[in-house]
This record gives structure tokens, C-alpha cells and sequence, in this order.
């Protein structure tokens, strides 16, 4: 089942939103996991998630974390098995 | 498991406790209905030690200015809460900064290299911090016995809601405070979420005293880092015109626990202002803030 990851970014060239997105696919490919990455930067999706850390991470419309890189962990509590 | 709200305040005199614990909620909920959230805020309690050096309280029936039971900075709404702005140049002036104080004040082992000018410092600008790193009781155990009431006012409300989740937000040198009691006295006490805010705990003097606990009570190499009763989280929260939080970066000095929990640095824009002149150190204004709310709201709404 695939998972969707969304990133609340402020924008492609986020460097913390880069290093954030490499480390979760490379945890998500060691551990077979299937996901989709998507990230968003329009204020429309921050007003949605009332968010004003960024970058904000969502694993299957939960907010695991904000501003950092949620524990493996967390992300495992938070993927669709 | 009941959630709880504990909160520890800073330097300098304060209002009577019940009315800086309802302009402090006062400010949390501003924060909230700004965001448009509607959650409902759980127990909320205040380790107020003010009294302990300042004998009587602020009044807010002082009308003479010139008292100093005068309150000057009490409770006012924000007109407007705004994004924080990036301050790029500042920011990296004073990360600058901090390597060089570093390396003119601190040495390898993070003990100080003059350490009579911090005394000094502290001496002539915050007599509070004077009587809290007293570390010679022999001679003054007046101040260690003012210590040890301050930390235990925590100490005792923390203990009665142990068994609840706890939510530790800590004002300026309530965060030396917290630091300490949660790092070496009641480390058995499970936080899930310490917040800092203004905190001063980056400046030479303070590190150089942790790394000094640190050693002495664990007896092996100094190591700076979050408190082992920091269960999930530990934000910082700093505004980067805040002149007592000057290192906002925290996550530059202190490490991770064992359980992995390591400091989240964020800054804020405080905009807490009275009769026009700003003050961008005072709780109220950080405790409003947009991203302060959000990690309250996380908090809250986790189950």
C-alpha cells in the first residue's frame, strides 16, 4: 500500500526540506516501504494545516513533525502497513 | 493519562502568581484564536518563585511609577502577529559572535578562562542569577537555601503530576532552572515536551555551569545535552532581537539524550510592546507566537 508524504515547504530549494526528503526515502527504500512524496508550498495548504513551521512533514495526512526529521520511529507509528 | 500545562517564569519581580498565570493563559489563547484552532487548553499550573527573592509582589494597584511595585509590562493583546522575518546577516553576525565569545571565554572543557568577568557581569545586572549560581554555601547559605526553594517549587509540581503528560514551557532563566532540575534533580521525572523560550542557556557562564554539574555528578567526560527526562520533545524557541536569548542556536551545543529527543531551534518574531516600546523578550509575546501555539496544539491533540 502506498504511503503519501507531504512536505509543507517553503519552497524546492529548501535545503532542510532536501536533507529531510533524501533521509525519509532512504529510510522508506531500506525498509521496503512505498510512498509518495509530495511537496507543497502554496499558503492555502499552510492555512489548511494551520502551520507556521516549515518544513512541516505529513505521513498520510498526520503531522509527525515540524521544522525537523521525525524519528524512524514516529514515521513507522505513522505508515499504512 | 491526563495532559498538563507547567510553566516557569524569569527574572526580575512578578504580578502575584494567579494573575501572571491568567495574562500568560490570556496570551496562549490569543495565539490560539489566531490560528483558528479550537482546541481547549488543559491544566495549567506556574512554578512561581519570585517570592522567594523578592519578598512582595508586583501590584497592579500601584499607580506611583516610580515604586518598584509598579507593574510596566503587564498583559496587552498583539495588534498584529506577523511571520518572523529571516534577519539573514543578523543571524549569522551572531553565530559569528558566539565562536568568538567562545573562544575567548570558554575553553575545551567548557570551563571559563576569565571567570571573573561573567561574576562580575552577573553581579552588577542580575542579582537573581547571583543567588542561584552561589555555589559556595559555606560562606553564603543564605543564597543556597534560596536555590534549593526555587528548584524545589518545581520539583514538588512536577512530582504531583508524574503521572500526567507534562508540557514544561520555561521563560529566560526559568530555563537555567528547568534545565537544572530536570538534568540533575528529579531526572527520574518524565517530560514529554520541554519548551524554551528567551533562553539564555547558550552564554558562556551558563554552559561552563552545566558542563560543571554535568562532571561532578556523573564523574566522566562532560557532555552537553537534553535532559534524560525529556521524553518526545525539547523546542527553543528565541526572537532574534531578544537580547538575553543572544545564542538562539541551542542545537549547536547540546546533544541528544538516549532517547534520541535533541533541541529544535526555531525563531519567533515577539511583538509584545507596551505604550509603543517593544520588548522582545517577554513571555507574553513568546507564548503567542504562531509556531509556539502549533507544537501546543501537537501536544494537546496527541493521543
Amino acid at each position: 500500500m502506498k504511503n503519501s508524504v507531504e512536505i509543507l515547504s517553503p519552497g524546492p530549494n529548501c535545503w532542510k526540506t532536501k536533507k529531510i526528503i533524501k533521509s525519509i526515502e532512504r529510510f522508506f527504500e531500506e525498509n521496503s516501504i512505498e510512498a509518495e512524496f509530495r511537496v507543497i508550498n502554496t499558503i492555502d495548504d499552510f492555512v489548511k494545516y494551520r502551520t507556521w513551521i516549515l518544513p512541516t512533514i505529513i505521513i498520510n495526512n498526520e503531522i509527525v513533525a515540524r521544522g525537523y526529521r521525525p524519528s524512524n520511529n514516529k514515521i513507522l507509528s505513522s505508515i499504512k502497513k | 493519562m491526563a495532559k498538563v500545562i507547567i510553566a516557569i517564569h524569569g527574572l526580575r519581580n512578578k504580578p502575584p502568581k494567579n494573575l501572571l498565570l491568567e495574562w500568560g493563559r490570556k496570551s496562549i489563547l490569543e495565539g490560539i484564536a489566531y490560528l483558528g484552532s479550537e482546541v481547549k487548553l488543559p491544566k495549567m499550573e506556574l512554578a512561581y518563585w519570585a517570592d522567594i527573592l523578592h519578598g512582595q509582589p508586583l501590584s497592579p494597584d500601584e499607580k506611583d511609577t516610580k515604586s518598584p511595585y509598579f507593574i510596566d509590562e503587564y498583559y496587552v493583546p498583539s495588534r498584529k502577529i506577523k511571520k518572523v522575518e529571516s534577519h539573514i546577516i543578523r543571524q549569522r553576525l551572531l553565530l559569528f559572535l558566539k565562536k568568538i565569545i567562545y573562544r575567548i571565554f570558554l575553553k575545551k572543557d567548557f570551563s571559563l578562562r576569565f571567570p571573573k568577568i561573567p561574576k562580575k557581569f552577573i553581579h552588577n545586572n542580575f542579582s537573581e542569577l547571583e543567588v542561584y549560581f552561589n555555589e559556595n554555601c559555606e560562606t553564603n547559605e543564605k543564597a543556597c537555601k534560596r536555590r534549593d526553594e526555587i528548584n524545589s517549587r518545581l520539583i514538588s509540581l512536577l512530582e504531583k503530576y508524574k503521572n500526567d503528560e507534562i508540557f514544561l514551557v520555561a521563560h529566560s532563566m526559568g530555563s537555567i532552572i528547568a534545565f537544572d532540575v530536570l538534568s540533575f534533580l528529579a531526572p527520574d521525572i518524565r517530560i514529554n515536551t520541554f519548551v524554551t523560550m528567551g533562553a539564555p542557556l547558550g552564554a558562556p557562564f551558563v554552559l561552563s555551569r552545566i558542563a560543571r554539574l554535568n562532571k561532578s555528578k556523573l564523574q566522566e567526560h562532560i557532555k552537553l545535552q537534553t535532559p534524560e527526562a525529556v521524553s518526545k520533545h525539547w523546542y527553543n524557541f528565541a526572537d532574534i532581537k531578544d537580547s538575553i536569548a543572544i545564542d538562539y542556536k541551542l542545537s549547536d551545543e547540546f546533544k541528544a539524550n538516549k532517547k534520541g529527543v535533541k533541541v529544535q531551534d526555531f525563531l519567533v518574531l515577539n511583538t509584545y510592546q507596551i505604550n509603543g516600546k517593544p520588548n522582545h523578550h517577554k513571555s507574553f509575546g513568546y507564548l503567542r507566537t504562531p509556531e509556539f501555539i502549533n507544537v501546543l496544539i501537537d501536544f494537546i491533540n496527541e493521543k
